[in-house]
């Protein structure tokens, strides 16, 4: 019996039928509680309540009908019982009805009777609440609302027996499995993982993420005989993968670029959030004097130690984004790593600057700032939607000697050119901002950095040419991304020096990791070195890259150019994109090498191509950037 | 991009008398640059010529702001003040009006000036005149009109208007969509 009641409470709380009875006993039990005083054998809180109303009621209706309606609604009780306990609400309603006779037998044995009834319908709604309790936890991790599920099951029904866990953990996880899409991967990597390692919980798999880690840092002497390197790095992608809920590519690139123990310590910091920070505007007011007005609104705040305009808030009672000083442009809400490469671009008044991947206009009002409102600042920016906030972020903060078109990067030599400095804040994949947008860990993939890697190096050669090397005081480039890969970042700039003639110079910040020079089976310029890396785990702030570049003539080497004339004919053939792409698929590995592949065949289809119509390439064009210009002139 | 024509000026530049007086002849003569009026899908942009002549390289429809825009021409043809200009108009303001910090927020939500959201307003301001508000920290927080005269404002009951409410520093958050 009691087996069955259980299996009946699964069904029950399967189809969520109980909600509308949930809230009923609730309500009756306060209700009830003066009757129960005259009843002696207090009975169930459920039954009780029906006995309140009597007085009411009972001179309304005849008691025999009443009767009557008794043994039929019971019968109808046994019923629901035995099939589904879909009715049970409108049964505790005719409850009400039921009890207007005074009779004491009757009432203790509906009482008995029902208390069975109630019990179950007690279970019933407990299991719902269960229900939904794993529901709401389903998102953060399935474990764990499993385990919730179970262990309230086993409270309330003391002697289940496992067998009957088992079969509702099942069925919950099925309900889930058709509820939930996204989940799903997690859950299959769940399953496999729980299959391979006999169902052991994620503190388990944390554990033996470290365990993993302190083997591999000390190989030679506490490594398994037998097991190699590469199956300790499987099984530490795959817990990390787990424990983290990255997608395993992502894994692959995050544990290529750090060491291992530095890589747990990159994953669990992007679980945190950085602090949030904002820059006063020099150009409207001074660091202290918005420090002072802000305290006295009741934030706490700090300055940047190695900045001369950011403040880091820490706690706030006011919305830090709606604040009179904010709405008068005083300070702008911007995260900390966007100030390096505007401090490593370091704009003079008077020049003329571009930032050529402006919005949402953070960095362009700093260089402006810098620039005390004079000179020439061209902000561009190819999304439409964005170049609102990028207006009204300039409008606000009272940046005056400042246009701002609405352009792909790349038509920038022709537009304009001559600048003294140049800013690119190229579009990338975004691994250094997981923090701020945790679905980067499932939603990128290999594809993802290859296209941006693409329009990267367009960007920085079309930037490089933006720029008079003859300029008294500039001729800089800064390139930076928000993203880590080596691909997007130093193999990036490493494409520009080739086809460039410019060099690296010192990003005059002074702290940050030096980029790499050799990554895998690629090596870079020596000169690399003095590019920077910014990590979550080391500097607190969102992962970041930065390289400064000095354009040492305007010559361009092998007689190539995105001058203005044949800047469109640069374009590269999209035959030789879509090739790179499935080569690239196959494994992650390989994928650096794919990019050099990919590098020299486009050069060697610069040549080819240069006949070619570019209204054709327009049309084949795989790049999101012309489909996005295609669409605007639509 | 284009000049003001004649018609256009003249509505504009009575739209910027209203708050500023004579002294729009600063903006148009000043010391350190030469600077210009460019109207350019409909908005009004307040420019240095540099930068003016720079921006002319940039195909008019890719062309998203340039300088300060000023406000826009409806299609009646009249001009409309935009809270970008309050930079310029706060500077040369002829009359303005300072609010108490407990009726900040009320204006830049975008309610009118009451009686008892008013510090301090500048000595014979007459009544329709156009107005500069700021806060009592000298923060400049929108324009508006009055509804009474600085003679009138000293009897009225504490829930009277003072100022009309035409534009407002929370716009930039409110309408930023439909603003730029």
């Amino acid at each position: 019996m009691a087996v069955d009641k259980k299996i009946l409470a699964a069904a029950a709380a399967k189809k969520q039928v109980a909600a509308k009875a949930a809230p009923a006993p609730q309500k009756k039990v306060v209700g009830a509680k003066p009757v129960a005083t005259k009843v002696s054998v207090p009975p169930p809180k459920k039954q009780t309540t029906p006995s309140k109303p009597q007085p009411k009621k009972a001179v309304k209706q005849p008691e025999p009908e009443s009767e009557e309606e008794d043994e039929e609604e019971e019968e109808e009780d046994f019923s629901d019982e035995e099939e589904e306990s879909t009715n049970k609400s409108n049964l505790f309603e005719d409850d009400d009805e039921e009890d207007e006779d005074e009779d004491d037998e009757d009432f203790n044995n509906r009482n008995t009777k029902a208390f069975s009834d109630e019990n179950q319908k007690w279970l019933k709604v407990k299991g719902q609440e269960g229900e939904d309790d794993d529901e709401d936890e389903e998102d953060d991790e399935e474990e764990d609302g499993l385990e919730a599920q179970s262990r309230l099951i086993k409270q309330k029904k003391d002697k289940i027996e496992s067998e009957n866990i088992d079969e509702i953990q099942k069925e919950h996880k099925k309900s889930i499995d058709e509820e939930d899409k996204l989940d799903i991967e997690e859950e299959k990597e769940e399953g496999e993982a729980q299959s391979e390692l006999m169902g052991v919980d994620l503190p388990a798999v944390y554990q033996r993420i470290k365990d993993v880690i302190q083997t591999l840092e000390n190989f030679a002497k506490e490594r398994k005989q037998g097991t190699t390197r590469q199956q300790y790095m499987g099984r530490l992608a795959q817990d990390i993968s787990t424990y983290f809920g990255y997608s395993l590519w992502l894994v692959d690139v995050f544990l290529k670029i750090f060491p291992v123990g530095e890589a747990l310590e990159f994953f669990e910091a992007n679980e945190t959030h950085r602090p949030l920070t904002i820059r006063a505007n020099t150009l409207k007011t001074r660091r202290k004097d918005l420090a002072e007005a802000l305290i006295a609104r009741g934030v706490h705040l700090e300055p940047i130690k190695w900045s001369q305009v950011g403040l880091t808030i820490y706690d706030t009672q006011v919305a830090i984004g709606a604040t009179p000083e904010y709405l008068a442009g005083h300070y702008i809400q911007q995260s900390a790593s966007s100030f390096l490469p505007v401090l490593a671009l370091a704009p003079q008044p008077n020049e003329r600057v571009l930032d050529m991947c402006a919005s949402p206009g953070g960095k362009t009002t700093y260089i402006a700032a810098m620039m005390k409102n004079t000179g020439v600042l061209v902000a561009n920016d190819v999304n439409k939607d964005r170049i609102k906030s990028l207006v009204a972020n300039i409008h606000r903060l009272g940046v005056k000697n400042a246009s701002v078109s609405n352009l792909d990067g790349r038509e920038y030599p022709t537009v304009m050119g001559g600048f003294d400095r140049c800013l690119v804040d190229a579009p990338c994949v975004g691994l250094g901002v997981i923090s701020k947008d945790p679905q980067i860990k499932l939603s990128k993939s290999e594809r993802d950095v290859i296209t941006c890697t693409h329009s990267q190096k367009e960007l920085l050669l079309h930037a490089i040419d933006s720029v008079d090397a003859d300029s008294p005081t500039g001729g800089i480039i800064v390139y930076s991304t928000c993203s880590l890969t080596v691909e997007e970042n130093e193999a990036v700039v490493d494409y520009a020096l080739k086809k460039r003639d410019v060099k690296i110079v010192d990003t005059t910040i002074d702290f940050g990791v030096q980029g790499f020079t050799h990554y895998r089976d690629s090596h870079f310029h020596p000169s690399l070195i003095l590019t920077r890396r910014y990590y979550p785990h080391t500097h607190n702030m969102d992962g970041f890259y930065v390289a400064k570049l000095q354009k040492i003539s305007n010559k361009i080497p092998n007689g190539e150019s995105t001058g203005a004339k044949q800047q469109v004919k640069k374009r590269k053939n999209p035959a030789s994109d879509s090739e790179a792409s499935n080569t690239s698929s196959s494994e992650s590995e390989s994928s650096n090498k794919n990019i050099n592949k990919k590098a020299k065949t486009t050069t060697a289809n610069n040549t080819n191509t240069n006949n070619k119509v570019s209204n054709q390439k327009k049309g084949k064009g795989k790049n999101r950037y012309f489909k996005s210009k295609i669409n605007q002139k639509k | 991009m284009r000049p003001l024509t004649e018609e256009e000026s003249k509505v504009f530049f009575e739209k910027l008398v209203k708050f500023i007086g004579k002294n729009v002849t600063l903006l148009i003569q000043r010391k350190d640059e030469p600077y210009c009026f460019r109207i350019q899908k409909n908005k009004v942009y307040y420019v240095s010529e540099e930068i003016m002549k720079r921006s002319q390289n940039i195909p008019r429809d890719s062309l998203a702001s340039l300088g300060t825009c000023f406000g826009r021409f409806t299609k009646s043809g009249k001009f409309k003040l935009h809270i970008t200009a309050l930079d310029y108009l706060a500077q040369y303001a002829k009359y303005k009006v300072w609010v108490k910090p407990q009726s900040e927020m009320s204006w830049m939500y975008g309610n009118n000036l009451l009686k008892a959201g008013l510090g301090r307003i500048t000595e014979d301001t007459p009544a329709n005149q156009g107005v500069v508000l700021f806060t009592m920290t000298d923060i400049p927080i929108g324009f508006g009109v009055t509804a009474k005269s600085t003679h009138e404002c000293r009897k009225l009951d504490p829930p009277a208007l003072v100022v009309y409410h035409l534009c407002d520093v929370g716009e930039y958050l409110r309408d930023e969509e439909t603003l730029f």
